[in-house]
């Protein structure tokens, strides 16, 4: 149990201090993009408030673990395991499903080194970024591909995943592991490549290629995005002006925007409800 | 291969011995021993930055260490913002490291394992849902009169079994060897042996019925991944391919079975540092065995020893040995104290408990105001936490604005008021369960629901408008009912949330496709957090709530399809299971969050000495307490029997009992010395909790040394 003390106030005039063990990831700068008063509340106050984030709470559940299975299963695929033997373990038809469609990806007869759940940590202005990637592919020639499942029923549209700070994270922090001496790779931008693949929509991934200029504007945005948190103090994290995201949101409660969670639409082709980037099997 | 870099002992402020270490040879295998204090895991953090500033890639080290509090220096160094770009190190515990590679290779070990469904997943059980599944193997044979010899209650039972269980898997011997052990030491009444063969029964039964449900207890992961996985090529060539530099701290601390494959696998690893905080072992009790780490002298080429404490003043040290020698020779021997000797202790009476309570948080508030004490430099320090203790400290912290925060793993998470405002509510929803509340928990519920509800207005409430007799099916009735003075009496405010929550409860009953932690949630967001409810602004009950949401989800998924209580009856049998304290631990909430916060330290001795973290001052309370000196009893086990280094065949004697306790508590003593920077505040009572007066070992011990110090400051000075 830990009590603070009464000069303790949950979002007093006081400077906002990062937890002790904190690091930048897509996940928490994703948080402060959609509503700063979530980053407060989830990642600087680590904040449990165990409200229904959105319904049907059942549905949610499953999709969860069958997410958190396929991954298991690639990571398992790439440690080495007979792709036969995996095939047997498999009960959930959907995952069968997804997991036929993963391996006509035929990842492994592709050249280069391959590098499962690799997770890295750089220092950026000051502080830690870090980033899990579902896969990295390592060409002879310089290339790296990155490769990050998304295991949500609908695809969302290019621009939403573009947008997204995880295209922004992903390919910029594989450039700046490259200052250590223990690097993976030294990439220049235009040898990155990134790929979204939905194994529910497996003929349509989302990929894009990474660029100098991308880079440049990716070190800006996540310098500033970093520099304008760390300068705030607590009263000054807004809560978002877009209330319909307090929807899925489960302090909603607490902010005193709403009551019901949200419903996820399971023929909806936006971002409200079904959000490939709602579970981050990264920190499962 | 020499190091490219060097640190500047200056930059990191480290010792010339620290950097002999750190920057070592990347193929060097060394053993670091030292006492506790002296730098040894400062420098195995700083090895780790150097070995990746070198180019090791940080993914191919393994730091491993006894338990997962322990790795905070580690954590910290990888966190630090100047710490370089790296993939990231694995921070293990041995247990750990076994359920990490137990779910990776589950498909290709689950059948020569022995377990029923090979190509079904694996679950693995906590403490509390191995309990719940030891009990239903049980309970039939409590029914048949399985020790009805013992009067203790059968939770402990439960966790003595699975105590066994556990014992025989990390010094490595199978379970039916559990019996014959603790029988050939027993030196009391033969019908003691049949309760141990009974125990063994019950043990036996619950591995069995694990293997033939594909769920792993603690025990049973540890023996697959020590029988199966490890001896299998392609788990040791994915360890040793994936891991090529190890750091290995308190290496004194861990089970003999994790040093059986260390011990087998160093010689694979390009370098290898290996820490050992001499004259620790605390974790005994849990399987840790000092005596089988010894051989990685032998294994280890370059050997270094740490002498000089960075933390304990020269007095201290003093103290550490008089102490020592108090507790086991019953006198001191030598001279440690002259006339003008600083003491960095203070011996202070008291005659009942709550007179040292109000003095430690006056000394606390002083030594902050005064000394300038930040507040995680205190650590108040107890054999035993109990709740009433707990309680007691915390009134008076909030009282004098002081942060502190308390670790006690044992605390029960039906004894949180929010908890059992949750469960009140669930029956109160639920009236088909037949589990009906009493009239008292309906107040408490009330009170802890309602914002601004008092005692006396949750006690009209209850009494007004419980009903269950009137119609079980609506056990609430409406605030209407109540004519208006009474109404006006309890305010409408409260009388609006009242009816708010009755609706809610009435039109909410868990419904057959509906988990109970999904209607907690439900209930907690839309009822108890919203404006003009308790939770609303009540963080620590939120986080109980999560915690309770946590248990029950984790209840219910290792529930088997074939126990039909996935979802319909889940709710009710852990209700019941809770209630009878089977599920009785707190999730555990990270160290970090424990230990890291500028906050006094509220905790039971051995909890502290396994932060491994320095502080200023110290507060023993109530030494004279027994529970410094004498272990649990556990009529079903033996931690120092089932262990590797006690003979087989040899008896346990009242002597072997003494010789234990004396040297557990001048070790734990000693420990908490070696932690300390400044002072220890020891505090005496006429009165235990409990009324009783005591004079333990620690007590006796403080008095032989208390003796010289007043003989010589009583001789004249010649």
């Amino acid at each position: 149990m830990l009590c603070l003390s009464n000069r303790f106030t949950p979002y007093g005039k006081a400077h906002m201090k990062l937890p002790e063990f904190f690091s930048f990831n897509q996940n928490n700068l994703q948080d402060y993009e959609d509503c700063e008063f979530r980053f407060l509340l989830k990642h600087v106050r680590q904040l449990n408030w165990p409200a229904v984030e959105s319904e049907p709470l059942l549905l949610q559940e499953k999709k969860i673990e069958i997410g958190y299975l396929f991954h298991q299963l690639v990571q398992r695929f790439f440690s080495g395991m007979s792709p036969i033997l995996l095939t047997d373990t498999i009960e959930d038809p959907i995952l069968q499903e997804w997991w036929g469609y993963f391996l006509d990806l035929n990842l492994l007869e592709q050249p280069g080194v391959k590098f499962a759940e690799k997770m890295i940590s750089v220092p950026f202005n000051g502080y830690r970024l870090v980033a899990k990637y579902d896969l990295l592919i390592l060409l002879d020639n310089g290339h790296i591909e990155i490769y990050d499942w998304k295991t949500s029923i609908s695809q969302p549209h290019r621009h939403f995943l573009i947008d997204r700070m995880q295209s922004h994270v992903y390919p910029a922090l594989l450039m700046l592991q490259q200052s250590c001496s223990s690097f993976i790779a030294r990439p220049s931008p235009g040898d990155i490549s990134m790929t979204y693949w939905f194994p529910s929509h497996p003929q349509s991934p989302v990929s894009f290629t990474y660029s100098p200029d991308q880079y440049e504007k990716d070190l800006q945005i996540l310098g500033n995005k970093i520099k304008e948190i760390v300068a705030k103090e607590e009263n000054e994290f807004e809560k978002t002006n877009d209330v319909r995201k307090c929807k899925y949101c489960h302090y909603r409660s607490l902010c005193e925007r709403g009551i019901k969670a949200g419903i996820i639409n399971e023929d909806s082709n936006s971002a409200d409800g079904d959000n490939p980037f709602e579970f981050d099997f990264n920190a499962l | 291969m020499n190091a490219k870099y060097t640190y500047s002992s200056e930059k990191f402020d480290l010792t010339t011995e620290q950097d002999s270490v750190i920057n070592s040879s990347l193929n060097a295998c060394m053993l670091l021993s030292g006492e506790a204090g002296t730098g040894k895991s400062t420098a195995g953090a700083f090895r780790l930055r150097c070995l990746i500033e070198q180019g090791v890639p940080g993914d191919s080290i393994l730091i491993l260490v006894p338990q997962r509090s322990l790795a905070a220096p580690y954590f910290t160094q990888i966190q630090s913002h100047d710490f370089p770009s790296s993939s990231m190190p694995s921070i293990l515990t041995f247990g750990g490291l076994a359920q990490r590679m137990i779910s990776l290779f589950w498909p290709i070990i689950a059948k020569n394992a022995g377990f029923s469904f090979p190509n079904k997943p694996c679950r693995f059980l906590t403490l509390e849902t191995a309990q719940y599944y030891l009990a239903t193997i049980f309970d039939p044979l409590l029914q048949q009169g399985y020790f009805d010899s013992l009067t203790i209650d059968p939770n402990r039972l439960y966790s003595q079994i699975i105590d066994n269980l556990n014992k025989s898997a990390v010094v490595g011997f199978p379970p039916s060897e559990i019996s014959r052990r603790l029988t050939q030491a027993w030196a009391g009444k033969p019908s003691q042996t049949v309760i141990y063969q009974q125990g063994q029964e019950c043990a036996l039964l619950f591995r069995d019925y694990c293997l033939k449900n594909n769920l792993l207890d603690f025990s049973l992961q540890l023996s697959v991944f020590v029988d199966n996985l490890w001896p299998s090529l392609v788990c040791k060539e994915y360890l040793q391919q994936t891991y090529r530099h190890l750091i290995y701290d308190n290496i004194e601390e861990d089970i003999p079975v994790a040093h059986d494959v260390i011990e087998e696998w160093l010689p694979k690893f390009d370098s290898a540092l290996l820490i050992q905080d001499t004259g620790g072992g605390y974790r005994s009790f849990l399987g840790a065995d000092p005596q089988s780490s010894q051989r990685f002298f032998n294994l280890c080429s370059n050997k270094l020893i740490f002498s000089n404490s960075q933390v304990k003043t020269s007095e201290l040290d003093t103290l550490e040995s008089a102490l020592g020698e108090s507790l086991l020779e019953h006198k001191l021997i030598n001279q440690y104290y002259s006339r003008n000797s600083v003491l960095p202790f203070s011996v202070l009476s008291f005659r009942f408990y709550p007179e040292v309570l109000d003095w430690v948080v006056r000394e606390i508030q002083e030594l902050i105001d005064k000394e300038l004490a930040e507040p995680f430099e205190i650590a108040v320090l107890t054999p035993f936490l109990s709740d009433a203790l707990r309680f007691s400290f915390s009134a008076r912290f909030s009282e004098a604005d002081i942060p502190f925060s308390t670790y006690r793993p044992s605390r029960s998470l039906s004894d949180e008021p929010a908890v059992q405002t949750i469960l009140t509510l669930a029956k109160l929803a639920n009236p088909g369960w037949g589990l009906k509340p009493t009239q008292q928990e309906v107040r408490s519920a009330f009170l802890g629901s309602i914002a601004n509800c008092d005692l006396i207005r949750a006690d009209l409430l209850s009494r007004m408008l419980y009903r269950p007799s009137d119609d079980p099916a609506k056990p609430l009735k409406s605030f209407d009912n109540v004519n208006h003075e009474m109404q006006s009496r309890i305010t409408f405010t409260i009388g609006e949330k009242f009816e708010s929550l009755r609706v809610w409860l009435f039109e909410n009953s868990i419904k057959n496709t509906e988990f109970f932690d999904h209607w907690i949630s439900r209930l907690f967001g839309e009822i108890l957090s919203q404006p003009g409810f308790a939770l609303h602004n009540d963080f620590d009950s939120a986080n109980a709530v999560s915690r309770l949401i946590e248990s029950h989800r984790k209840f219910r998924q290792v529930l088997q399809p074939t126990d039909g209580l996935q979802i319909t009856g889940s709710a009710q049998e852990y209700i019941r299971v809770l209630e009878q304290g089977i599920l009785a631990a707190q999730s555990l909430t990270t160290w970090n969050e424990q230990t890291n916060t500028n906050a006094v330290f509220l905790s039971p001795a051995f909890s502290f000495l396994m932060t491994n973290r320095p502080v200023k001052y110290q507060f023993w309370i109530d030494i004279g307490s027994q529970g410094w000196w004498s272990r649990l009893d556990q009529p079903l086990t033996q931690p120092f029997v089932l262990n590797r280094n006690w003979p087989d065949g040899k008896i346990w004697t009242d002597f072997d009992e003494v010789y234990n306790n004396q040297h557990t508590l001048a070790r734990i003593t000693a420990g908490l010395i070696r932690r300390c920077r400044s002072h220890i505040f020891m505090c005496t009572l006429g009165y235990n909790e409990q009324g009783m007066e005591e004079r333990g070992a620690l007590l006796m011990a403080m008095q032989n040394i208390l003796r010289q110090v007043n003989f010589v400051r009583e001789v004249p000075h010649v």
